[in-house]
């Protein structure tokens, strides 16, 4: 919900199934600070349900910055969990935390490149490359690499006016391929 | 005026009648051919781990160094096959040509965008533009018109090696029965790139020379004859020659380059047929091969037939069904046993190819058929069970490369006749001026079977394996780029000293900054974690798998100190890691130095690296100056100083000399090397002398 003061959203998203599942309700809010300088923040629910066990759910917060070097180049970095928040009160286990800090260089309308790291608390750092090509109007290409774990992925995106799909496939060294299926909308 | 007259029209005459004024001019500037060609083979091979034979491999860049491409008449395909030029600089010169016609000069090429100071400097070594005449010339006057090349080696080690030592024949060891000099014999002719035939003989360290059991003197000898685009006929080969289709997987002789920092060099682009010159004593064909033309379509016929070196078993319960378990790659007949395997099992090899080629397109078919007079039967460890087993070995295989566009599409898929398949696909796609992307998928089963392969692969086998490659080249600013690429690969069945399916990856990242022609410098990191037993020393279970881990950061400076002089610095540090072994360094640091007069008729060359290397596993790799035609890449293990001198003299324009000394000292070793080849001592020192007569 965009306007003049600040930028709202809201979203809710689900994952797992009725044995385990994780729902997670987020508000979030984007104010452009200065003309390069974007800040985005958002707040949330987070709750676990396990099979015969007692709900789990906490507060977590995460916030993102975006700043615009030049017209071509953009730097991002992004927080997640500063507070260590855990699943919930009662446990022990953390929620992971974590900060990425990302370049995207724009070499033409047609080509951006973007590389990107990672660390996660207590875990080794991640490192990811990537390349995405419009090879024509309605197609544009991707790939990209990453680290720990050493992953591929391939990707193809379909731009009909408004309407996207996505379609991605990532290739692990021990797992294999994984296929992505993404599709959007935007709803002015 | 009558003396400055008298003074000037001599030196006029004098220019005029050498011609040559602009090339002395150039040749000042201009770096030795060897230096070119040397620092072109290091940028193809330097990525390579194994410590294979370069010879071939250099015999196809010094080809071209000889007979230049004629830039009005080059196919893409032709350009494709100078290591300089990337894809999008071919297409820039092919635009150029059909834009403003001809080239007048090569020195128009630096009106061409996509080619920057330093492609174009290399390329005025291979490539020219002339009014070649050759195919309307006769045999005999090209025979009379061409030029003749006689080159001697004589190489010695200072140290004597166990093997030659007379005792152990009493003791009952094994023993090399030649003397420790090597000898080379090299006669070329060639007219252009249209006749050329020769000679090459060479005795290895320990082989006999005019005795024993090679009474005909050197060891290996080897003959060629081609001739070349005579009326229908593009290709008419005798003797030895490599014959490679496609993308090198149905059939491929001779070596390729496999992943470098030449991230885009991904797609073969072989000479179907080319002479055979080196003296790597495995992998050519022997016989004759013949490519016709057909309008747009080319068909090539091969036939090969020749007695190979091979682990024999004979077994004495069956006669007749004696087997041999593996080729003899290194070409040395030195012991007793290495003389009792020579040359024991003959192996034929028919093919065909046809080839149908257009402007944007070309497809290709490729049958071969392997026979050999003895079994041929890998060991019966379980990672070779899908091995080739047998007498007969068809394959078969189809290949395209074309374009769309920019896009270029290239690929093969092969079988083999035991039902194995392979199959090898990429894409090369320009994504900006300053940038470029090449994709390859790989896929070879487990059980394809081939005789020789050369295709884009982390293994060079061309079976077990499936790996996804993406490289890209940047060129942010003037002066300035960056490579990387990322390889990603799995085996489904086992290898050699891995008892598992494993997987893998490496990847490759370089900052090259190239301020002048003469000017290199970059930073180099590569990182490869592939899968590997790690023993448990307990024969009744199988060793476990786990990653081994190799880095390698090289920082590496080349630049001209004066017109004359010029210099190296390197610096490389590999950190090896493995869950039993920990980590493991390796550091190599050297400096070249080389003064070259201004006429280029003496230079020397020299050398001066240390070396701490803590394991095997760590050890570094770096190819060194050497006599013409020579090329070692030396691997560097234990601790220790290295040096070499490498001094070239042209005596007059027929004849030049060559000699250089190398000797290597450990600190940390009372003895190098092991069996045979054990040396006493701490030090090593080689001597290698050449000649060649050229008229």
């Amino acid at each position: 919900m965009p306007s003049r003061w600040i930028n709202t959203g809201l979203s809710a998203h689900h994952f797992g199934y009725s044995l385990f599942n994780q729902q997670k309700l987020s508000a979030s809010f984007s104010k452009q600070l200065f003309s390069q300088l974007s800040l985005g923040v958002t707040l949330s629910y987070f709750s676990t349900n396990i099979s015969e066990q007692p709900h789990a759910g906490s507060i977590l917060g995460e916030a993102g910055l975006l700043y615009r070097i030049s017209s071509k180049l953009k730097l991002g970095l992004f927080l997640f969990n500063p507070t260590r928040s855990k699943y919930a009160e009662q446990l022990q286990e953390r929620i992971p935390t974590f900060v990425r800090l990302g370049l995207a260089h724009d070499v033409s309308d047609k080509l951006q490149l973007t590389a990107e790291t990672e660390q996660v608390l207590d875990r080794k750092t991640v490192w990811r490359g990537g390349v995405r090509y419009q090879l024509h109007e309605i197609l544009s290409l991707a790939v990209g690499a990453s680290n720990n774990p050493v992953y591929y992925t391939f990707g193809t995106g379909i731009r009909l006016k408004a309407f996207r799909m996505d379609f991605a496939a990532s290739m692990h060294e021990v797992l294999g391929l994984t296929p992505h299926l993404g599709l959007s909308y935007p709803v002015q | 005026m009558k003396s400055a007259g008298r003074t000037l029209i001599p030196l006029f005459l004098f220019i005029l009648f050498t011609g040559v004024a602009d090339q002395v001019f150039a040749q000042y500037y201009r770096e030795p051919e060897e230096k070119v060609l040397a620092d072109l083979m290091e940028r193809w091979i330097e990525n390579s781990d194994a410590d294979i034979d370069y010879t071939d491999l250099q015999d196809q860049l010094e080809f071209y160094l000889r007979n230049k491409i004629d830039l009005n008449k080059a196919t893409r395909e032709e350009l494709q096959r100078l290591p300089m030029l990337d894809d999008p600089g071919i297409e820039a010169i092919l635009r150029h040509r059909q834009l403003f016609g001809s080239f007048i000069s090569i020195y128009e090429l630096q009106s061409i965008e996509a080619l920057d100071e330093r492609t174009i400097y290399y390329l005025s070594y291979f490539a020219a533009v002339e009014e070649s005449q050759g195919s309307q010339l006769s045999v005999m006057q090209m025979l009379s018109k061409g030029k003749h090349e006689v080159i001697a080696l004589h190489e010695n080690r200072f140290q004597r090696a166990a093997g030659y030592d007379p005792a152990r024949e009493a003791n009952g060891q094994t023993h090399y029965l030649g003397s420790p000099y090597r000898y080379l014999l090299r006669y070329r002719f060639n007219y252009g790139s249209h006749l050329s035939y020769g000679y090459t003989g060479e005795k290895d360290m320990g082989e006999q020379f005019f005795k024993g059991a090679q009474k005909q003197g050197f060891d290996f000898q080897s003959v060629h004859f081609v001739l070349r685009n005579r009326g229908r006929f593009k290709t008419i080969a005798l003797g030895d020659y490599q014959a490679n289709f496609g993308q090198g997987l149905t059939f491929g002789s001779g070596l390729a380059a496999g992943k470098s920092a030449d991230v885009l060099r991904v797609r073969r682009n072989f000479q179907t047929i080319r002479p055979y010159r080196s003296v790597n004593e495995n992998e050519f064909m022997r016989g004759v091969a013949v490519t016709y033309r057909l309008h747009a379509l080319e068909l090539t016929g091969m036939y090969s037939s020749q007695r190979i070196s091979t682990n024999f078993r004979a077994l004495d319960s069956l006669p007749g069904a004696d087997v041999f378990t593996s080729v003899q790659l290194t070409g040395l007949h030195r012991t007793p046993a290495e003389i009792l395997n020579r040359n024991n099992v003959r192996q034929t090899i028919c093919g065909a190819h046809a080839k149908w080629r257009s402007s944007n397109y070309d497809v290709g078919l490729t049958g071969v058929y392997t026979q050999y007079d003895h079994r041929f039967m890998h060991g019966d460890k379980p990672y070779q069970l899908y091995q080739f087993s047998g007498k007969h070995l068809s394959n078969f295989g189809a290949d395209y490369n074309f374009y769309i566009a920019n896009v270029n599409f290239f690929g093969e898929l092969s079988a083999s006749s035991n039902g194995g398949y392979a199959g090898i696909a990429g894409i090369a796609l320009p994504l900006h001026q300053k940038a470029d992307l090449v994709m390859a998928y790989r896929n070879f089963a487990k059980n394809y079977q081939s005789t020789f392969t050369s295709p884009f692969s982390e293994y060079r086998d061309a079976r077990n394996e499936e790996g996804y490659y993406t490289g890209l080249s940047l060129k942010p600013a003037p002066h300035w780029v960056f490579n990387t690429y990322f390889d990603l690969y799995r085996a489904q069945w086992l290898r050699y000293l891995t008892d598992g399916p494993s997987h893998g990856y490496d990847w490759l990242g370089e900052l090259q900054y190239n301020p002048t022609k003469s000017t290199q410098v970059y930073l180099r990191y590569r990182h490869e974690v592939k899968q590997g037993n790690i023993p448990n020393n307990d024969a009744a279970r199988t060793d476990e798998l786990a990653a081994l881990s190799k880095e390698n950061i090289r920082f590496h400076a080349q630049y001209k100190i004066t017109p004359s002089l010029s210099g190296k610095t390197r610096a490389e540090f590999v950190q090896y890691h493995d869950m039993l072994n920990g980590y493991q360094s390796g550091t190599l640091i050297f400096q070249d130095l080389q003064y070259t007069t201004p006429f280029k008729d003496f230079s020397v060359t020299g050398r001066v690296a240390l070396f701490a290397v803590e394991d095997a596993r760590a050890r570094v790799y770096a190819t060194e100056s050497d006599v013409l035609y020579h090329y070692a890449v030396p691997q560097y293990a234990h601790n220790g100083l290295r040096y070499y001198v490498l001094v070239h003299y042209r005596v007059t324009r027929q004849l030049d000399v060559w000699a250089r000394y190398a000797q290597t000292t450990y600190s940390d070793v009372q003895t190098i090397g092991s069996g045979t080849e054990l040396v006493q001592g701490n030090v090593l020192s080689d001597l290698r002398v050449q000649a060649r007569l050229s008229f």
